[in-house]
């Protein structure tokens, strides 16, 4: 679908997603693009070079960019249709490195935390709030975690200091990534008047608030 | 010298044009380079704030050469970590403390790692400057937020009565002076060499760097380091200058037998006597470079649910031109040293600490004719516990205890209570 939203205009993707809608086709909807900081290439290594499993060689993935970005439309309280779909709550562990690097979830939502590397690793935050140890588990092995307060995680593994990921708790059904161009739709939504936020680890939040007619359809676009 | 300057030059080439890292911590970009050789830079830091309560003698065992210990009540490490190209990083750290006035250079520790092969599973890289202590696997605890406890090991610090820089006469000499290690304690051998007061050999000093290179790396499972230093792991030369015409060579393998179970084995050797020494030595018809440290350790680091165990064990003798065994011959200096440190995370953030350690020197004749043999220093051991809390990702506490006993003849038997708050800032790594 992210390929889809990228190759098609804006219009035809909208009329795809409310063409198999289950909701009513008078839905009013929030459309938009985020504009995030480049990526950036991983850290380097560790100052102590830590051996084999701990070289930091891992992390190969880019990051930083609008794959960072989680936006989210508040005053929703109903149900919400959203495009790009938001990610599986599954935050793996491969190449010592948290995939992905920010991951959004519903508050009371549970992520799981696979080791799909062949060392062990471990899951934990120090954040008020959501404190939270999963101890050290090798590979195949799975961890799960319940975040109840809204807001950012911190999650760190122990025994890798260059591991570091946010998982970003949200009260409210609506919300994703965008896609890789910087879209993402909300669409289902009754008429009225919404905030679209967005937040970045590192660059902050941004927000616009729009008013949505019935059958209308608002447009943002929100700039890191 | 050389090395420290150049990494230094280039450090302060790179920076131009470049601001400090952001709030968030991520690297900032050196303007006008091209974005896919550019530099990226980063500036950290942590601050210690400390205190202790009681204590009769005990804490002092842990003061360093230049005077400063752990448990000092400010700490302040500063970070400044410049990827100049992807393959290229220089590492630069400073240390202030204000209880210290002498040997600002000890506290500078600057190197360039570069990555001269990888591949799928394996990569070798290359270290030059003030390098990381190349023994062990103590050293990447050695830094506050990454240390379950406030102390160091016995094996990584503790001053013996031996010096580098003046000998004893004898066997006598050096029985009379056991426990005399600390700079304050020095009694002052009568074989020769320097006058002025200096502490005792550690078996390894981690507390200063010593100049050298480094070939480090990984191939699958076995980790490997190759080094060659000025200075030896017991006197380690943080100027960047010589104190003999030797260097020392340090090699160590490391294997991950298991998920979470890394077992190493390491080894150096080199000479360790100043030039101080050298009229005193020469008058025996011998060499500076005649007479060496040595030492092997073994050193297990085993993980596995909340629990983390390290333990280290280490075989060192030092060749002294005046101690003699009781035939004649020369006798060396033997020490074994090691340590067992437990962290189990009780539940998110609150952790307990336990690290007993210990050193066991040694006999020699005890130059009296009787053919007796002697410890030729105190043995010592240490027990050191506590709980440690993070308050933030970047505030920890801690609260430890620690008790050090030494044997006759420098018998001492005392404890004390350490707090110790510390903060890390700047940019996101530890």
């Amino acid at each position: 679908m992210r390929r889809g939203l990228r190759r098609c205009p804006r219009r035809v993707a909208v009329a795809l997603v409310l063409a198999v809608s289950p909701w009513p086709l008078a839905a009013a909807e929030v459309a938009g693009t985020v504009t995030a900081p480049s990526s950036v290439r991983p850290k380097p290594p560790p100052r102590y070079y830590m051996g084999p499993e701990r070289s930091g060689r891992g992390a190969t993935g880019a990051r930083g960019g609008v794959e960072d970005v989680v936006v989210w439309l508040e005053g929703v309280d109903g149900e919400v249709r959203v495009e790009p779909p938001p990610p599986p709550a599954v935050m793996r562990q491969l190449d010592e490195a948290f995939l992905p690097h920010v991951l959004p979830v519903r508050a009371g939502g549970a992520v799981e935390f696979p080791n799909d590397d062949d060392y062990y690793h471990n899951v934990f935050s120090v954040m008020a709030g959501d404190r939270f140890d999963l101890g050290r588990y090798a590979r195949g092995e799975s961890s799960r975690q319940t975040f109840t307060t809204s807001g950012v995680v911190v999650v760190r593994c122990e025994i890798h200091p260059g591991m570091k990921a946010f998982v970003r708790v949200l009260d409210g059904p609506a919300f994703t990534v965008p896609a890789a161009d910087g879209g993402f739709l909300f669409s289902g939504l009754a008429a009225g008047t919404y905030t679209v936020r967005a937040w970045h680890p590192t660059a902050g939040e941004r927000s616009h608030t729009v008013t949505v007619a019935a059958d209308g359809t608002a447009r943002v676009a929100l700039d890191f | 010298m050389l090395l420290l300057l150049s990494s230094a030059w280039l450090t302060a080439g790179v920076c131009v044009g470049d601001s400090a890292g952001d709030a968030g911590g991520e690297p900032s970009r050196a303007t006008g380079a091209a974005a896919t050789t550019e530099s990226r830079l980063w500036l950290e830091g942590s601050l210690d704030l400390g205190t202790t309560v009681g204590g009769g003698g005990g804490e002092r065992l842990n003061t360093l050469i230049r005077g400063d210990s752990n448990f000092d009540d400010i700490r302040l490490r500063l970070f400044l970590d410049v990827e100049v190209t992807p393959r290229l990083t220089l590492f630069n750290q400073f240390m202030i403390d204000p209880s210290v006035e002498v040997f600002p250079e000890s506290f500078l520790r600057s190197y360039a790692r570069w990555e001269a092969a990888s591949w799928d599973g394996g990569e070798v890289l290359l270290q030059a400057g003030k390098i990381p202590t190349p023994f062990g696997s103590f050293a990447p605890r050695a830094y506050s937020d990454r240390n379950p406890l406030i102390g160091t090991p016995l094996l990584y610090h503790y001053f013996t009565a031996l010096r580098a820089n003046q000998l004893p006469a004898d066997n006598r000499d050096l029985l009379a002076h056991r426990g005399e290690g600390q700079p304050a304690d020095f009694g002052g051998f009568a074989g020769g060499g320097a006058e002025r007061p200096f502490s005792g050999l550690p078996l390894i000093y981690d507390a200063c760097w010593d100049v050298g290179i480094a070939a480090i790396g990984s191939a699958g499972p076995w980790e490997y380091q190759l080094a060659v230093t000025r200075g030896t792991l017991s006197s380690p030369r943080f100027r960047g200058d010589d104190n003999n015409d030797g260097e020392q060579l340090a090699l160590r393998l490391a294997w991950v037998a298991a998920p979470g179970l890394l077992i190493g084995s390491s080894w150096a050797r080199g000479p360790y006597l100043d030039r101080a020494v050298e009229p005193a030595v020469r008058a025996r018809g011998a060499a500076l470079e005649d007479f060496e440290q040595q030492i092997w350790g073994l050193d297990v680091d085993y993980g596995v649910g909340h629990l983390r165990v390290v333990a280290e064990l280490a075989q060192n003798r030092w060749q002294v031109p005046t101690i003699r065994a009781a035939g004649g011959g020369l006798e060396p200096l033997e020490v074994v040293g090691g340590y067992l440190e437990a962290r189990y995370a009780i539940r998110a953030g609150l952790w307990g600490g336990l690290r007993y350690d210990r050193l066991d020197f040694g006999r020699i004749d005890d130059g009296t004719g009787g053919g007796r043999r002697t410890p030729w220093e105190a043995d010592v051991e240490r027990w050191e516990a506590g709980v440690g809390y993070a308050f933030t990702d970047r505030v920890l506490g801690k609260l430890v205890w620690q008790q050090t006993r030494r044997s006759a003849p420098a018998a001492l038997d005392d404890g004390f209570l350490a707090v110790q708050l510390t903060s890390t800032f700047g940019g996101v790594r530890p």
